[in-house]
């Protein structure tokens, strides 16, 4: 029984850090359909700006901790909206190019990354209050991964609640649907695109803070992450962020079920098996927004 | 209009027979057998550069996973070496993996002719199977290149992991050449001879890419490429086409590895990543892609530059400056460098000098 519930735990917990990664990838993948390779680097930054963030305050790291994730987000809010300005509005309708371009951009932020922190891995100090755990009847839950659950449901209420609850929300969702009918209801669309990848790129940031935590952080630190994201945004569904849910929990579950009877790399391979065969039976992934147009993307 | 394509065909033809002949020479004209082996290792990624155009320039598929194929070829290739530097012997990956015989699918690489069947086949067959499902299933466009980034993953996951079948992450190193030894300048002819069999093979293939993109093939090849419904709705099985190119390209990037690891010596699964494959389609989109001598103009040029600013203070930036250059390539010179000659230099020059004639 309590080797069912810990299994079960990671399951969730491993299912709730592929969801945080892919979902800024379901904003700006999913919504606007932009191949975001860098997506990856934008969680590498979002993990070093933890680690600077405790540099510079000091302390046991529980309030730089928590102040991080703030830090986090603005920056790589920042940053994706300043790669959405120069680069991606360039690119609209060639989704290879953007893919490759966006490449071409996670290179050069791998090796600034480099040139600052050097090629050694750094770690952050888990902060205080997320270095125990919590054990109930035989079993541990250890805190930093249920700090991780509560922040990816924070997130996922969150960006429901801009999607579905706010004028941005239905500016961004019409402008995604049917740009040139939007730009006719006044709706400044350039604007529209710009906040929406910046959210998608600040919710990758987000996602580098929770990544700090796992393990030491590096330049190549994103490119781990960046293969499962995409594919739990294509099994979910493109445009769906439940879609994008299940997907997160159907890879997590699935994930660590076969690692119990693996090796951790064996079951990556299975794993990623497992997901390809199945979209050969739903190729646009679980859940489908339909359409009766024969060229879509 | 006609006149026209025949014209730009004759340019690239011209252009690679240049590319030949300073190839064929400069062996004879360089001292350094480092530099000889590096030209070696420019022609190999030459034919997985053509491969790799002829699915993503003409078809338009692009394939984030080449790199899956160019090991398996370089593996089969480096599988047999080892076995003959050995005589037969277990490696000793296998023996620190508690091997004692050669494990069964190893024994057929102890012929030339079988490693070689191998080397066509083992890719062939896989990127047929692949294939098939895939574009049986309609996936494309974007979708295509994620499914095939994750297949890398997993490919490259599944090497590591089996350390005692594979060598794990030092691959397999320390092989000499089909033709014996080419280190150092006692071995040079071995070298040499190493060298003009790659350029026979690389002018072969680039025979066969120009063959297969100048008649209706190639036209249909396009068509897929710029309306891949139209073109079904015309009659043609257009999976089947899909299919067919991807298979092909599969194993000349498979070729391509297997020469690879003459020059190299080893294969390790980093030639196998995700990062890697991109770097060959840098290649091509620097080169520019959907013209066969942009792929090899490319290889080359993306791996001098590397060569030359890899090393020594450099070495740094040479990410910012590949980075830069991919990127300004994609969005404001999508033909790449031959676009750049072939359309974009005539229109400027065109431009200038109606400019002086109203002045």
């Amino acid at each position: 029984m309590t080797d069912l519930i810990t299994t079960l735990f990671n399951g969730l917990s491993l299912s709730s850090i592929y969801l945080l990664v892919a979902l800024g990838l379901a904003v700006t993948f999913g919504l606007m359909g932009v191949i975001n390779m860098a997506h990856g680097e934008f969680i590498m930054i979002g993990a070093y700006m933890t680690y600077i963030t405790q540099k510079i305050i000091g302390g046991n790291g529980s309030v730089a901790y928590l102040l991080s994730i703030p830090v986090a987000f603005l920056i790589t809010f920042l940053l994706g909206c300043i790669l959405e300005k120069t680069l991606i509005t360039r690119l609209y309708g060639r989704k290879i190019d953007s893919l490759l371009a966006t490449w071409g951009i996670s290179l050069i932020l791998q090796q600034a990354a480099r040139s600052i922190f050097g090629s050694q891995g750094v770690n952050v100090n888990a902060p205080a209050f997320l270095k125990s755990g919590l054990t109930i009847g035989g079993v541990t839950f250890a805190f930093n991964r249920i700090f991780i659950i509560g922040l990816v449901i924070v997130c996922l209420v969150a960006v429901w609640l801009l999607m579905n609850k706010t004028v941005f929300g239905a500016k961004m969702r019409a402008t995604m649907q049917n740009r040139a009918m939007a730009q006719c209801m006044g709706i400044n669309s350039k604007k529209i695109d710009c906040i929406t990848f910046g959210l998608g790129s600040g919710l990758a940031g987000v996602a580098g803070c929770s990544v700090a935590l796992l393990g030491s952080v590096d330049s190549t630190v994103g490119q781990n992450y960046i293969v499962y994201s995409f594919m739990t945004v294509v099994l979910g569904g493109v445009g769906n962020l439940l879609g994008t849910v299940i997907g997160a929990m159907i890879i997590g579950f699935s994930s660590i079920f076969v690692e119990a009877y693996q090796s951790a790399s064996i079951a990556r391979a299975i794993v990623l098996l497992i997901i390809i065969i199945f979209l050969q039976f739903k190729p646009k992934g679980l859940f489908v927004i339909r359409s009766r147009s024969l060229d879509e993307e | 209009m006609k006149k026209t394509a025949i014209y730009k065909e004759k340019g690239s033809h011209i252009c690679f027979a240049v590319i030949v002949l300073l190839l064929a020479i400069s062996p004879l004209l360089i001292s350094s057998t480092s530099m000889v082996q590096f030209l070696g290792k420019c022609m190999c990624y030459s034919i997985v550069a053509i491969a790799l155009d002829l699915i993503w320039g003409y078809t338009g598929m692009l394939s984030l996973g080449h790199g899956i194929y160019f090991c398996l070829g370089g593996y089969a290739m480096a599988m047999y070496l080892r076995l003959r530097d050995n005589g037969g012997k277990i490696t000793d990956f296998m023996q620190t993996g508690g091997l004692s015989d050669l494990p069964t699918f190893w024994k057929p690489f102890e012929s030339l002719p079988l490693a070689m069947i191998a080397i066509i086949l083992v890719p062939g067959v896989l990127a047929g199977v692949i294939g098939f499902f895939v574009f049986r299933s309609r996936i494309k466009g974007v979708y295509f290149s994620i499914i095939t980034q994750a297949l890398t993953w997993a490919a490259y996951s599944l090497f590591i992991a089996n350390s005692k079948y594979t060598g794990g992450n030092n691959g397999i190193t320390d092989v000499s050449s089909l033709f014996g030894n080419t280190r150092g300048p006692a071995n040079k002819s071995n070298l040499l001879l190493l060298f003009w069999v790659t350029l026979l093979v690389l002018i072969m293939v680039y025979v066969l890419a120009m063959f297969l993109v100048n008649r209706k093939f190639g036209k249909l090849l396009i068509a897929i490429r710029d309306g891949e419904n139209r073109t079904f709705f015309s009659g043609y099985c257009v999976n089947n086409y899909k299919n067919f190119v991807y298979t092909l390209s599969a194993i000349l990037a498979a070729i391509g590895g297997a020469l690879f690891v003459n020059f190299n010596g080893s294969i390790t699964p980093s030639q196998m990543t995700i990062s890697y494959s991109i770097t060959m389609v840098i290649w091509v989109a620097v080169g520019g892609r959907g013209t066969i001598i942009g792929a090899v103009i490319g290889a080359f040029f993306i791996n001098m530059c590397e060569y030359n600013l890899s090393s020594g203070s450099l070495a740094v930036i040479w990410q910012y400056i590949i980075g830069i250059i991919f990127c300004v390539t994609i969005v404001f010179f999508q033909g790449g460098i031959v676009g750049i000659f072939k359309t974009q230099l005539p229109a400027l020059i065109k431009r200038h000098s109606g400019k002086e004639e109203v002045a």
